[in-house]
């Protein structure tokens, strides 16, 4: 089996602010431990988690959205399933007929799975790197992941340390009442606002860059649906972390993509995607159809079973309450 | 068929234990081969059903790959989180039927924020013996070991693969004894003065999740 590896080199080009717990009032980035000669160091970085939900699930479930027309039609359970991946208890029996045609049907649940269609476990065949912030400290860790395209970064490139790109932002929250006060129902202007509340964190600034590799099996279906949806979400702004809404988690990102063989422009396997995405629209629709009725399928009702010496009672009873027995 | 060494290089924190290496050749044989993937509804198949490079012996029970248990030793524990949330910020999606309240804090559409514990662990060694070169091969096609390889955890930098003189796949000798390498069935039929082992349930042949294979064995401690 052979593999697409598409390297992801990001520059910040505005604070980055991926938080993961907080000191006293601090909100705090993440960060993922590396062991040094000198001893261990926490280093900033980006989940994988968040880079597949931002950089691949979403811009393919919006464009599955949009290609075959789902907008005002989806119930919650495919909602949830195409945006999130899906939960809902594990299902009684294993329908491999099932897991094959999603996987067939959909690139986005091939490359990144999920639950669905009654609980089956549809697994995914994408493996997302965490994004690695290009310092000093992370030296071993960027050449690990650019193993498969060494000629990417200049040999004996010199890196600053981690330090060099932590930051810091601060904004102050205000109750717009305190401001306002005639804006309010006179019964409503007794109550006292709060004025000047700080809060803050840490971010990494613009400047840094990160690196981040994404491996799936080299099949132009499924490399175009990566490149379609790194597009897409570069298109979009390329937001990443909190605060995106507000100017923050903004990344430029250079995409290369290494082929079984060779290096491949990205935006030649994208063709690919979209042709199999229009072609299967009567088949998806059915599908999902299928598999997530806006009304649920109706089941005959069972009369409640009773064993036992109420049993023959309760089954006359049902007989008098439905009119007696039929005479014929 | 020779004694070989395994080293596997990670570049991120691993998630969940390293698989067993016979374990990890199957599954990575099994996608190149196209074989269907296994599920605990359904029968486990034969020993040795899924070839690979290692080679096996008889066991009571039936033959166990060449194979030692992962070798690691963790730097430091910490335990990252996955959130998951409904995606309440797309309410034009839904069909005006399903647009009422959606309960976030339990049942289908609960709010996750799971923690998962996560060692650093800067690399895993086997000892097996096998074909030096087809196994480099299949382990080519591998790119993270552990829970959640998708999401970053386990990420593997490279594989090495090198011959080595002695064989400590099942054994490796020491001066208090043979210390075991890996599960084996427990019985009279393993050698005597063996040490570094505790009596234990499970399995000792993959998949080593099936049920159908777990029996009374003996494991590495």
């Amino acid at each position: 089996m052979s593999y697409y590896h598409f390297t992801l080199l990001s520059e910040a080009i505005s604070p980055i602010v991926q938080g993961a717990g907080t000191a006293g009032n601090e909100q705090l980035v993440t960060r993922f431990p590396v062991e040094l000669p000198t001893g261990r160091v926490e280093v900033p970085g980006l989940s994988g988690n968040s880079l597949r939900n931002r950089c691949l699930r979403t811009p393919l479930a919006e464009h599955l959205e949009a290609t075959h027309s789902l907008t005002g039609g989806m119930t919650r359970d495919l909602l949830y399933f195409l945006y999130r991946g899906g939960v809902g208890g594990s299902a009684p029996v294993v329908r491999p007929e099932v897991r094959a045609t999603f996987r067939r049907l959909l690139p986005l649940v091939r490359l990144l799975g999920g639950q669905g269609a009654g609980g089956q476990m549809l697994p995914g065949d994408i493996v997302v790197s965490h994004a690695a912030l290009v310092c000093r400290e992370n030296a071993s860790i960027l050449a690990g992941l650019l193993s498969h395209r060494p000629g990417l970064y200049p040999a004996g490139a010199r890196f600053k340390s981690f330090g060099e790109y932590l930051g810091g932002w601060q904004e102050v929250g205000s109750d717009p009442a305190t401001r306002r006060p005639d804006s309010l129902h006179p019964d409503h202007r007794g109550e006292a606002g709060f004025e000047g509340m700080p809060y803050g964190g840490e971010c990494l600034v613009p400047g840094s860059w990160f690196l981040h590799r994404v491996t799936l099996p080299a099949e132009p279906v499924l490399g175009g649906a990566v490149a379609f949806a790194l597009g897409a979400w570069q298109a979009g702004g390329g937001g990443i972390g909190g605060g995106t809404a507000r100017g923050r988690g903004r990344l430029v990102s250079r995409i290369h993509c290494q082929g079984p063989d060779c290096e491949i422009d990205p935006g030649s396997l994208i063709p690919a995607y979209l042709e199999h995405t229009e072609g299967n629209h009567e088949a998806v629709i059915a599908l999902l159809n299928e598999h997530y009725p806006l009304t649920p399928p109706t089941r005959d009702k069972k009369p409640a079973g009773r064993k036992g010496r109420g049993a023959k009672a309760a089954a006359a009873t049902a007989e008098e309450v439905a009119g007696g027995t039929d005479p014929d | 068929m020779a004694p070989i060494r395994i080293e596997c290089e990670l570049v991120s924190p691993l998630c969940g234990d390293p698989p067993h290496l016979d374990a990890l050749l199957e599954g990575l044989a099994a996608n190149r081969f196209g074989l269907p993937a296994l599920c605990r509804s359904l029968p486990c198949p034969a020993p040795l059903s899924v070839p690979i490079p290692i080679e096996a012996a008889s066991a009571p029970g039936g033959p166990v790959y060449r194979t030692s248990s992962p070798i690691f030793a963790a730097t430091a524990e910490g335990v990252r989180r996955l959130a998951r949330q409904f995606p309440a910020d797309r309410p034009e999606s839904l069909h005006p039927k399903h647009r009422g309240n959606i309960i976030l804090v339990n049942g289908p559409h609960k709010s996750w924020y799971l923690p998962l514990r996560e060692r650093l662990v800067p690399r895993v060694v086997w000892f097996a013996v096998g074909d030096q070169e087809y196994v480099t091969d299949l382990l080519r096609g591998c790119f993270a070991i552990g829970k959640v390889r998708g999401k970053g955890s386990g990420a593997v930098a490279r594989w090495r693969v090198e011959p080595v003189t002695e064989d400590w796949s099942w054994f490796a000798a020491s001066p208090a004894g043979l210390v075991l390498m890996r599960p084996l069935p427990a019985g009279e039929w393993l050698p005597t003065g063996l040490t570094g082992w505790k009596a234990d349930f499970g399995a000792c042949r993959p998949p080593y999740w099936h049920h159908d294979r777990y029996g009374e064995l003996v494991s590495p401690c």
